[in-house]
């Protein structure tokens, strides 16, 4: 929960006065409507943004972040402590997006990346750079909607959520090994995709 | 010192993954993958989220009040039958206690003149008296009142321990 994204998300929220994970979910458990909020507060962006970046689809995403939090909330007297509550919630949001593929859209779907808005998330130094980060952006998030689910779901929770493999690997329910190896494929599969679009040396991405 | 241009960057990790130099690689990624935006929530969506989880929220708390009441009437219950049967027997061995002491004084006064006229060691003397304590001590309403109170203790005892080890585990 530390990438630059999910850190300007929780900034607020994470701070030394404000309170941990635990304590919020405690006063949540002991009926605090203020906690509940403070739960919705912290999490919603990164949980729409995995969910989005499983599904593809905006509308869709923001639904299924709805719903997980209907589901997490339901689930929430039985929330081990001993996990870290940010991966407890990850592995609800997962879980629930791969369900809807399955079940909606059968595992593999077409992807539209122009569905996922890009919104610069850091200020940049000039139009030039600023249109480059654009088509950057355009070319690796196709390619990464391209890439099998888990590919991609661990993908963003490594470096958008920036969790690590291990944690990971609780996430997604299984071994650190494989965690690696979907990582490893998917950095692979990028590169050739990239390459293949013109990025690398002497290319900046003209050529498709 | 400027930060390299996007492009650069994804030359950058396209080259040490050419060149199969995987840890240069995994960080010219992480570099890269910065380019791509987060998804953003629409200003509606906490408010969206908030009514969908009305319903749960409204249900737990009220099982959070349901419970309580349980757990009050069911202390309630406990404390006021714990003081019935309690009372009863403390009363009972009051009255015990209080005649036991009279009858063993008033004997102890005649068994001390008998025994002084007629010659008794110091432990003759204490054997006797530990008979008739214990015997006042170990009966059987006291040995049952004895074993209530174990119970209880060992059950709050019990109790405290789960509640600390919950607060233990839920405080930040």
């Amino acid at each position: 929960m530390t990438s630059e994204g999910t850190r300007a998300a929780l900034a607020p929220a994470s701070s030394d006065q404000d309170p941990t994970d635990a304590h919020v979910v405690s006063r949540a458990l002991s009926g605090s409507q203020a906690a509940y909020r403070e739960i919705v507060r912290r999490y919603q962006r990164p949980l729409l943004n995995l969910i989005a970046q499983i599904v593809r689809d905006r509308a869709e995403a923001e639904d299924l972040t709805q719903e997980v939090f209907v589901k997490a909330f339901r689930a929430l007297d039985r929330y081990d402590p001993a996990r870290r509550f940010s991966s407890w919630l990850f592995t609800i949001a997962h879980n629930h997006a791969l369900d809807r593929l399955r079940t909606v859209h059968g595992v593999t779907i077409s992807i539209d990346s122009d569905e996922v808005p890009d919104v610069p998330s850091a200020p940049v130094a000039s139009p030039a750079d600023l249109a480059e980060r654009a088509r950057l952006a355009d070319a690796l998030g196709d390619a990464l909607g391209r890439l099998r689910v888990e590919y991609r779901a661990a993908v963003v929770l490594r470096y958008q959520e920036d969790l690590t493999q291990q944690e990971i690997a609780e996430v997604m329910g299984v071994p650190e090994g494989t965690v690696k190896t979907y990582l490893h494929r998917a950095r692979k599969e990028l590169a050739r995709e990239m390459a293949a679009r013109g990025w690398g040396p002497g290319g900046r991405g003209d050529g498709v | 010192m400027t930060e390299p241009d996007w492009g650069e960057r994804a030359t950058r990790w396209l080259e040490a993954d050419r060149r199969e130099h995987a840890v240069e690689a995994e960080a010219a990624f992480g570099a890269v993958m910065h380019a791509i935006a987060r998804v953003e929530p629409t200003d509606d969506l906490e408010a969206r989220i908030w009514r969908a989880t009305s319903g749960v929220r409204l249900r737990l708390r009220a099982i959070r009040l349901l419970r309580l009441v349980g757990a009050g009437a069911a202390a309630a219950s406990l404390a006021g039958a714990t003081l019935y049967v309690a009372s009863g027997v403390v009363v009972a061995l009051s009255v015990r206690l209080l005649s036991g002491l009279l009858t063993g004084l008033v004997r102890a006064f005649v068994w001390l003149t008998l025994a002084f006229s007629e010659g008794v060691d110091l432990w003759s003397f204490l054997g006797r008296a530990g008979q008739r304590l214990s015997s006042a001590v170990f009966s059987s309403q006291a040995a049952a009142a004895l074993v209530l109170f174990e119970l209880l203790g060992a059950l709050a005892f019990y109790v405290l321990n789960r509640v600390l080890a919950r607060e233990k585990e839920l405080s930040p």
